[in-house]
């Protein structure tokens, strides 16, 4: 008798992997959201922190510290719980995904803010000199001349940031965002099975094994050109 | 005609003057040396001139229009506007070339052209042609910056600046980022404009050159034009002594 409520529990090879197939799309919706929101936005800071303003330099000084300088798993949290606490907005679990997506851009986009302004301020003098000479406005001096030389600077602490982004989508969890881990998590308690950790490590690992390589050929595409 | 006409300029980076009342004017058709030792200004002038400094004090001219001037000891620009049209009339040549190195040879003629003065690109294309080819450089349009020798960049920059057809030409010491064996390429480049009654002003080290190309030497130290005059008279036949000290490290 036993052994049939056993077998009744335990769930199909394929319900097991059309579950983590959820969690999986769920994993890839954050990463590919957060990249498309905070590579703009990283920029737009990155402004602001070299502004000739000292007032919107601080706030984007200020800004970028404490999005470097806090987990990320708190700052999940603050976005989600914090209309509450602070506004007595009250939110239902709908509001549970963006929540996540926001904390994600936002925490990414100072990261990126510095790899930007790192970027730019390694560009030498000289190409701005000599596009100014050559009656360049400022708008086409940065578009075409300055931001595709900082894309070529910055492209290997971009492909790591990127590579760090995969691994934290996971920590989407705390906001009971059930993507591949915490789906893996779940179904392998339940089901007593070593296999849905065994499926997400792999998910992961062929996730960043494409990043890599998606990178690599970037690089390679831009490698036409030699930088001083 | 004066191309380029400077009254009483100064410039100071801070408590440093660098420039200190300079009065110089360069006609149409002239080619003027400048020459000096290090530090003693040349550069700052021809970054005034090209505006890419401020200047602290004093007046200057382009074609007769007003760049900046000086009122009431504050220095005035003239409006955006002028000073774009302004910005038309000079080209400059760097030391170390500043290539976009991201752009193709021809693409570094053409951008400029089609960009800034909205010419279309089939006919930046045929400027950019003919002057690369005059540059020596005919087979070199699909390369970039970073294939090329030093002498090969330089006249790719010769190249872009002329793409603009400038009034007046700047060049800041062309040859001193090259090794001695090809600053000659650059030099006879150089010595082909002149022959066609280009207005340059070139910063050089290139003594010899200067007496051979110049219809005018000017001899900068500490800021100021100590002399200036037809190259016979300032480098064979010197009137100040500062002169003649520094000509001595050039006879050989
Ligand atoms: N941006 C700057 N800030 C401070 N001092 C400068 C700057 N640029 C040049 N100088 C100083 O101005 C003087 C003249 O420099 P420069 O015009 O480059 O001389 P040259 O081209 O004749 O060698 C030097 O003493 C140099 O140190
Ligand atoms: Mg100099």
């Amino acid at each position: 008798m036993d052994i049939f409520i056993e077998l009744a529990k335990k769930m199909s090879m394929t319900t097991m992997l059309e579950q983590l197939g959820e969690g999986m799309i769920k994993s890839l919706s954050i990463f590919g959201i957060t990249l498309v929101l905070s590579l703009p936005l990283g920029l737009l800071v990155s402004f602001g922190r070299m502004s000739k303003n000292p007032v919107i330099r601080w706030i984007a000084k200020i800004y970028i510290s404490v999005m470097r300088g806090t987990p990320l798993m708190l700052q999940l949290l603050v976005v989600r719980y914090g209309p509450w606490f602070l506004f007595g907005i009250r939110l239902t679990s709908d509001y549970n995904f963006p929540a996540v997506i926001i904390a994600f851009t936002i925490n990414y986009a100072a990261y990126f803010a510095e790899i930007y302004r790192s970027g730019i301020e390694s560009m030498p003098i000289g190409q701005y000199e000599a596009a100014k000479v050559l009656g360049f406005n400022r708008f086409d001096t940065f578009t075409r001349i300055i931001f595709p030389q900082v894309v070529k600077r910055i492209l290997p602490s971009v492909t790591n940031e990127i590579i760090t982004l995969v691994k934290d989508t996971s920590l989407a969890y705390v906001l009971s965002e059930l993507e591949m881990f915490s789906l893996a998590k779940q179904i392998a308690s339940s089901q007593t099975s070593f296999m849905p950790y065994l499926f997400a490590g792999l998910f992961y690992y062929v996730f960043n094994y494409i990043i890599a390589f998606v990178m690599e050929r970037v690089e390679k595409s831009l490698s036409y050109y030699e930088i001083k | 005609m004066k191309l380029l006409e400077i009254k009483n300029l100064s410039k100071s980076y801070g408590e440093l003057q660098v420039l200190k009342d300079i009065t110089f004017d360069v006609s149409e058709g002239e080619v003027v040396a400048i020459i000096g030792p290090s530090g003693s200004g040349k550069s700052t002038l021809l970054r005034c001139a090209t505006m890419l400094e401020k200047i602290s004090g004093g007046e200057i001219y382009c074609k007769g229009e007003k760049m900046a001037e000086t009122v009431g000891g504050a220095v005035r620009y003239a409006n955006k506007a002028s000073l774009k049209k302004i910005r038309s009339y000079f080209g400059l040549v760097f030391q170390n070339f500043n290539l976009f190195p991201h752009m193709s040879v021809q693409r570094n003629v053409t951008e400029a052209l089609t960009v800034n003065k909205k010419v279309p690109k089939a006919e930046a294309v045929k400027t950019a042609q003919k002057l690369l080819i005059k540059m020596g450089l005919g087979d070199k349009a699909e390369s970039y910056p970073c294939q090329l020798s030093g002498g090969q960049q330089q006249r790719v920059s010769i190249a872009r600046a002329l793409a603009l057809n400038p009034d007046i030409l700047y060049f800041d010491e062309p040859t001193s980022a090259l090794d001695p064996e090809i600053t000659g390429e650059i030099l006879k480049v150089i010595k082909e404009l002149a022959a066609e009654k280009m207005t340059m002003v070139i910063v050089t080290h290139e003594i010899s050159f200067a007496r051979n190309v110049a219809d005018r030497v000017v001899f900068m130290d500490g800021g100021v034009i100590v002399e200036q005059g037809r190259p016979e008279e300032v480098i064979d036949n010197p009137s100040s002594p500062r002169t003649k000290a520094f000509l001595s490290h050039f006879s050989n």
